[in-house]
């Protein structure tokens, strides 16, 4: 790149030997005299630097998936969001990621993250809610491990209401004790949907074998609920929803100088707060390694879970790595128990990457009969892979469905808005969106073994089996 | 269930476009007969291929219902003449593909993603994985242990069974009344021989239409699907003409109450109530009243099961099933099992109040007209937002691209302009057009009513 000075040195040369003082047919011997020669050097070199800079340019641009590339915008000294301009659809989506989530809250008043956030977007006022409903706009949040989730969908010609109506509840919730008697309720209902839900019963039971602090349902438990008063909603309100914990992701067809006074209006008066400390997560792996869950079901779910370790730029492509090419789709490893052995309708892999650690689940369902069979067949799959690691064919066929499937991830502005404030959020910063390409291309054969090695000791898997219980196995 | 819902509000509004001259996108019928979508749309390097056939599960009988369920898995996961299954895989696995399939009671489907520059490889996949199936008996067994999990897997998921049991008695009397993935007897049974003389009678390009919407340009596109596809390309595994000679749905006698019961701690309730077909004048009003009733902040039906400000009910969702020669519309909930019946009472008592409802603004006195909420305004709005949602997914664009070709006939009159274009329909609708397609469909009189409860001992497991 052309620095301030050089660009100044070279204007001045340019200056003194600009052609309008020579004519073109003055062929004078000063024209070749040194100082000449010099200008005329630093002309070509900067042609050259800018060409080359140009074509550079060109071609990383060209090396970009995404059009339009996110980018960081400045609100005040506290608040800045994350933009990206995307002109599919005529739809806004803004996301408001608040940290914290289930490592804010103690083990016994788990749901609290969930009951604060609820609360915090919920209408009170009867003509905001019809307002609300006759712009068609959706809002939606949800709680994970470190943080918690606010996404806001509208016409983007209706943003500016939608958001005016949201962030106004969102700045000044209203924590009445019926209020919170009546999400207690529907947290009881969603604690009972999750506990008949083999899948969501099976990650909630690795998350809590394997963590502290990120275990524990979002919705809590019936102990942990009676424990949760309105001071406590109140003091957890005040400590998160401030600009210290706040990450906003926007992706609409707005231009950056329509959406910022947007933006501005309903987020730049929160508070600044203060940076919570949370709690420091232990992961392990229990000595237990067989849970046993009884349901009375004409299937089986066997899973096997395995310990991450914490997320970075390169763990991250790791990981997305490993989970497609055992589990995702057609032609991956665990393909053959349903292709060549008819085990099971349903196989894949799922990872849960948090902050501080995250967990791999493998499972499958199974006719009872096949239990057995099954639940043998999927830990030799697994161990097989620990012992052979894979092939550089392997890695680069994988690298390419990889890619893939991170496009047809991010395809919606929904999905979209989810990753870039999860990007930021969790330290890997929302230009990951675009350098997860050129990550995931630099994962040598080497990494992903040492990874896989890491990750998939049988030793350290855990398995939990939810259905009908062999003769011999207690439910745990 | 979000997606089902997206695709079916914007099927008809996707058939405007089609025909709508749009300069990124090209519609025509090659002379085989195979209907051809292109649309390019170039924001994200992905293509999406859709290739649908209209055979479902309305084609079979009852020693014939799981047929077609085999066959598309089949075709899905078997070899063709020229590869074998772990060829096709690793190949599709090294361009990036994902490869996926569905069988509904009047389609079958076959969805191709994969990054946009494989364009090529995936018209070429997708003509020898559709048109040089090879069939083996022992391919056949081995996909029928497949399709008995995925039978137990529905078996297991309350909402799932509450629909194949609602759909099921809902048309009694009717093709539609057999299950899409079919019964286990008659897949037990299952030869080749049966399932190849399907696939010759079904599988002709008249009967077919593919969609490709991505980020390729159409004119490299149309001229590669001539030729993969065109007359020259052999492909016809029949040549008797397909004659089908189907009859509307007969209508529901009386309210049928169906139980069952499965290892779960909440009740699901499914309500089902008859519903225009595809293509109905009618399917509008429905669309509209699925929206009021059932989506947004505040639906309607959620505010009716409150009391005191707490709900009776949770995760209240309702679908508007359209087919080709009938439809159904689904209210589906669930709840404390002992508060069903509190809820089936309120569910009723308030669809008898449809036909009079104030729907709009309009239906007030000026001086309260601020004061109201304008649920008709609410569901045109989300109209609106549901089509820009669908400019989002190439996959489900291309989705709906293919069965609106494919079900061009149902569409006729609107592409021949003696009906308005869907959106302009939307606008003009009242809320006295809501009140009476409401009474009509959804008066609460009769109904099937599908109840899942929670108890170990009771269970019947409905295996076969």
């Amino acid at each position: 790149m052309t620095t301030v000075n050089e660009k100044k040195e070279i204007a001045v040369g340019a200056n003194k030997y600009s052609p309008n003082k020579y004519s073109p047919n003055e062929y004078s011997p000063n024209k070749y005299s040194p100082q000449f020669r010099i200008a005329t050097f630093l002309h070509v070199f900067f042609i050259i630097i800018c060409l080359w800079g140009h074509i550079l340019a060109q071609g990383q641009e060209k090396d970009r998936v995404w059009k339009n590339q996110p980018e960081k915008v400045a609100v005040n000294d506290h608040l800045s969001f994350i933009y990206q301009q995307d002109l599919s659809s005529g739809i806004t989506v803004v996301h408001i990621l608040v940290k914290g989530g289930k490592r804010a809250v103690p083990v016994s008043q788990r749901g609290l993250s969930f009951i604060t956030t609820g609360l915090a977007v919920e209408m009170v006022d009867i003509e905001e809610v019809r307002d609300l409903t006759q712009l068609a706009a959706v809002h939606y949040y949800h709680v994970e491990g470190d943080f918690a989730t606010i996404s806001i969908r509208t016409l983007s010609g209706n943003l500016e209401k939608t958001l005016k109506i949201i962030a106004r509840v969102l700045r000044k919730p209203l924590f009445s004790d019926l209020r919170i008697s009546s999400v207690k309720s529907y947290l009881e209902h969603r604690q009972k949907a999750e506990a008949d839900s083999p899948e969501q019963l099976m990650e909630l039971t690795f998350l809590n074998a394997l963590f502290t602090s990120y275990a524990g349902s979002i919705y809590g438990d019936p102990e942990s609920l009676k424990n949760i008063k309105r001071k406590d909603i109140l003091d957890f309100y005040k400590r998160f929803f401030n600009h210290a914990h706040m990450v906003i992701s926007v992706c609409t067809d707005l231009s950056k100088a329509e959406i910022i006074p947007i933006i501005s209006k309903n987020f730049a008066s929160f508070p600044p707060g203060e940076t919570q400390r949370l709690e420091t997560v232990q992961a392990s792996v229990p000595e237990k390694k067989e849970i046993f869950l009884k349901k009375d079901n004409q299937q089986v779910l066997i899973s096997f879970g395995a310990l991450l370790p914490a997320v970075s730029r390169k763990n991250f492509a790791l990981i997305f790595l490993l989970e497609n090419l055992l589990g995702k789709g057609i032609g991956s490893k665990l393909w053959p128990l349903r292709d060549k052995r008819e085990l099971a309708y349903s196989l894949t892999t799922r990872f849960i990457q948090m902050q501080e650690a995250g967990v791999l689940t493998i499972f499958l369902k199974t006719d009872i009969s096949k239990r057995e069979e099954a639940q043998q067949a999927l830990k030799g799959l697994v161990i097989d892979l620990y012992n052979q690691g894979i092939t550089s064919e392997d890695l680069a066929i994988t690298k390419v469905r990889s890619r893939a499937d991170f496009l047809r991830g991010n395809e919606t502005k929904e999905n979209r808005v989810e990753w870039l404030a999860y990007f930021e959020a969790l330290g890997l910063g929302f230009d990951y969106l675009e350098a997860f390409f050129s990550q995931l291309e630099q994962v040598t054969l080497d990494d992903l073994n040492t990874y896989l090695k890491k990750v998939l000791d049988p030793h350290q898997l855990l398995e939990v089996v939810i259905g009908e219980i062999p003769g011999d196995a207690e439910e745990t | 269930m979000k997606t089902i819902g997206i695709m079916i509000v914007v099927l008809l509004m996707a058939v405007g476009m089609v025909w709508a001259g749009d300069p990124t996108s090209t519609h025509y019928i090659l002379d085989n007969g195979l209907s051809v979508y292109i649309q390019k749309r170039d924001y994200i390097p992905l293509v999406n291929l859709v290739f649908a056939v209209n055979v479902g599960s309305k084609d079979e009988g009852p020693n014939t219902n799981g047929i077609v369920h085999l066959l598309e898995h089949l075709i899905l996961l078997g070899p063709t003449h020229f590869h074998t299954v772990d060829e096709i895989n690793l190949e599709m696995r090294r361009h990036g593909a994902q490869f996926n399939a569905h069988t509904s009671h009047d389609l079958m489907t076959f969805h191709l993603s994969l990054p946009a520059q494989y364009w090529e490889f995936g018209l070429n996949m997708l003509k020898e994985k559709l048109f040089h199936l090879r069939l083996t008996q022992q391919q056949v067994d081995k996909e029928k242990e497949i399709i008995f999990e995925e039978l137990s897997q529905h078996q297991d998921d309350p909402y799932t069974l509450a629909t194949f049991l609602a759909v099921e008695t809902l048309f009694k009397g009717h093709p539609y009344q057999q299950p899409v993935y079919g019964v286990r007897p008659v897949i037990e049974k299952a030869a080749v021989e049966e399932i190849e003389s399907f696939y010759k009678k079904f599988f002709v390009l008249s009967n077919c239409a593919l969609a490709v919407v991505g980020d390729v340009d159409p004119e490299p596109v149309d001229n590669k699907i001539r030729q993969v596809f065109g007359p020259g390309a052999e492909l016809e595994k029949s040549t008797v003409p397909l004659e089908r000679d189907f009859k509307p749905v007969p209508s529901l006698k009386k309210t049928v109450k169906v139980e069952r019961f499965l290892d779960i701690k909440e009740a699901h309730v499914i309500f089902a109530f008859e519903a225009p077909p595809l293509g109905h004048p009618d399917q509008l009003g429905l669309d509209i009243i699925n929206l009021i009733l059932g989506r947004g902040i505040n639906p309607l039906l959620s505010r009716a099961l409150t009391r005191m400000g707490k709900p009776l009910a949770y995760n209240l969702q309702t679908r508007y099933i359209m087919m080709e020669y009938g439809g159904a519309f689904l209210i589906y909930t669930s709840m404390e099992p002992k508060k069903v019946n509190q809820v089936r009472i309120e569910l009723i008592k308030f669809l008898k109040t449809l036909w009079d409802f104030n729907y709009s603004k309009e239906d007030y006195p000026l001086d309260q007209q601020s004061e109201v909420t304008d649920y008709l305004e609410a569901a045109k709005n989300q109209v609106k937002f549901s089509y820009q949602q669908f400019l989002e997914s190439g996959l489900n664009a291309a989705l709906s691209y293919a069965r609106n070709i494919l079900f061009y006939k149902l569409h006729k009159d609107e592409i021949d302009g003696k009906r308005e274009p869907y959106m302009v329909r939307v606008d003009k609708t009242t809320s006295s057009d809501v009140r009476n397609t409401a009474s009509h469909y959804l008066s609460g009189e009769k109904y099937v009513m599908v109840t899942i409860l929670p108890d170990k001992k009771k269970e019947k497991k409905v295996k076969k």
